[in-house]
């Protein structure tokens, strides 16, 4: 008789199990706002000022749309529907592809330096919008890469650090008010910039930073929004477990992430255009006046620190899950705190950090674009659908997905060869583009590699070896 | 509230393993645990390829 499973994929609360009927609270429309409240925050204004670093108006918006359906359309089908399926968390759910230790390492690695970059660009984004505010109000003078902004960036993780520690519901209080509230931005950002200038304006504006080859600059905008469009694989299963129906799993991804998304991207590309600065804490003064920008850049920075509120919670979640045993005797205030100390560091180097979120972007979707092709390869494709949910909360060796000592190398060596295909093409430090970048871009050659090589490794090694409960 | 792992007995567990009963149950219903449709699945990308199409044929136009 086997032994009885050592159960520990679940922790901190109940919220984290698999969720049953009457748990289910989202409906079609439900999920819809839900994701669009998370796609139109101050990143969307980031992202598409990146985007007006490399394109004008016309292209940038094409650039947009391409990038974003193609990146949501893939992530959406390799995590929403075995999540909303299951009920079961996202990073538990992903033991069957990764197991219970590779799932470990990647959450403790990649998921950490995607969640200490992003936050540490909130938070210097927050210090840049607050010194604003006290250099119009105050009279300081508080350049964009003084230790002031540094110092407020310290202070919005303070504060995000106190409210994920004593009360993330404090947070969910607040959304009510800045989720309309970024919506109201959104649209008044639009109403000053069309108010100031004229379409043709806007259109005729040029890029901020472009290189010379006009095709290289449109295909690296759509890789940035590739890397957009990926980059919410982390973050939207564990809002589709909650989902009545899989149709309500899938299809508000489109109407919520893509349709916000590029709504909020374009606020972002018309903004940077007409302002000539890619940085959305340069543009509220100018656009709205002292009363009305210090108004906009204070409701910026509190967004932020729901912002980071909100990655930090899913991260230290997603950690203590897949941490298992590890993780869990380890006080709450001291993991999240822990976790906050990189994110203090890179607060010492805002110009570096800040105004190269591109590349940060691009890095990320190295890591997203193959994740979204093995993941959805795996459930679709190999497991046609069926995991053994008892198992991947089962840490044993008896478990269908302990595959070789908790890691299955399949879907790390595809992960790699995904990760290997995009650097041959696209450099993200330096930008450089090789070979046929220009017409297939990075992240979907690596996110198609990957899947790839994923089925070829599973049908070769894994299933012969009986491992993986394929 | 934890599931120690070391403990082979506690709230977190028990509450686990009553929901893995509850959904392995062959007669248990609900509707977010059908797979889904080939059909909706083709929709979805026939949806999402015809956006994509329409803007790379705008984009192209304009060159």
């Amino acid at each position: 008789m086997a032994a009885a499973p050592k159960f520990t994929g679940a922790s901190a609360a109940f919220g984290t199990l698999p969720v049953l009927k009457e748990e289910r609270e989202l409906g079609f429309l439900d999920h819809s706002w839900i994701n669009i409240g998370l796609a139109i925050a101050t990143w969307a204004f980031l992202l598409g000022g990146s985007t007006a670093l490399v394109v004008g108006a016309r292209d940038g918006i094409y650039a947009i749309i391409i990038g974003n359906v193609i990146g949501v359309s893939i992530m959406a089908v390799s995590v929403c529907i075995s999540t909303g399926k299951f009920g079961i968390e996202q990073f538990t759910l992903m033991r069957s592809v990764f197991g219970p230790v590779g799932i470990l390492i990647l959450v403790g690695f990649f998921l950490a330096i995607y969640g200490v970059g992003w936050s540490a660009i909130l938070s210097i984004m927050f210090g840049r919008a607050i010194s604003g505010v006290m250099n119009q109000v105050g009279g300081t003078q508080i350049g964009e890469n003084d230790l002031g902004v540094t110092f407020l960036a310290i202070l919005a993780i303070t504060i995000s650090w106190l409210l994920l520690w004593k009360g993330p519901t404090a947070v969910k209080w607040l959304n009510r008010f800045v989720g309309p509230g970024k919506l109201i931005l959104c649209f008044g950002i639009l109403f000053l910039i069309f108010s100031h200038k004229s379409w043709s304006d806007i259109a005729n504006a040029a890029p901020l930073a472009p290189f010379d080859d006009r095709r290289l600059n449109f295909m690296i905008a759509v890789e940035f929004n590739l890397a957009a469009g990926f980059g919410w694989w982390p973050v939207l299963g564990n809002i589709s477990r909650f989902t009545r129906t899989p149709r309500a799993a899938l299809w508000p991804n489109l109407i919520g992430i893509f349709a916000a998304a590029v709504l909020g991207e374009l606020v972002g590309l018309f903004a940077a255009l007409s302002l000539g600065s890619h940085d959305p804490t340069a543009w509220m003064i100018p656009l709205g006046g002292a009363f009305v920008g210090v108004t906009a850049l204070l409701f910026v920075g509190l967004a932020n620190i729901t912002a980071i509120v909100s990655i930090f919670y899913g991260m230290c979640l997603a950690m203590r899950q897949a941490g298992g045993r590890y993780f869990e005797a380890l006080p709450w205030g001291l993991l999240t705190g822990a976790l906050f100390v990189p994110v203090i560091v890179i607060a010492f180097f805002p110009g570096q950090i800040y105004d190269n979120f591109f590349k940060f972007l691009a890095w990320t979707a190295l890591g997203f674009a193959p994740l979204s092709g093995v993941t959805a390869m795996d459930y679709l494709v190999l497991r046609r659908g069926r995991i053994k949910q008892c198992d991947v909360f089962n840490d044993g060796a008896d478990s269908d997905y302990a595959f070789w000592r908790g890691i299955n190398p399949a879907s790390f060596l595809a992960l790699a060869g995904g990760g290997i295909v995009y650097y041959a093409l696209f450099d993200p430090q330096s930008l450089a583009a090789h070979g046929p970048f220009v017409w297939i871009s990075a992240s979907v050659p690596a996110c198609l590699v990957a899947a790839i090589l994923h089925y070829a490794l599973t049908k070769a090694l894994v299933m012969p070896a009986r491992r993986g409960g394929y | 509230m934890t599931i120690a792992s070391e403990n082979p007995d506690n709230e977190m567990r028990r509450e686990l393993n009553r929901r893995l009963n509850i959904v392995a149950d062959p007669s248990y219903g609900d509707p977010a645990r059908a797979d889904i449709s080939g059909r909706d699945l083709g929709i979805w990308f026939a949806t999402t390829a015809a956006i994509l199409i329409v803007a790379l044929a705008m984009w192209s136009g304009g060159n």
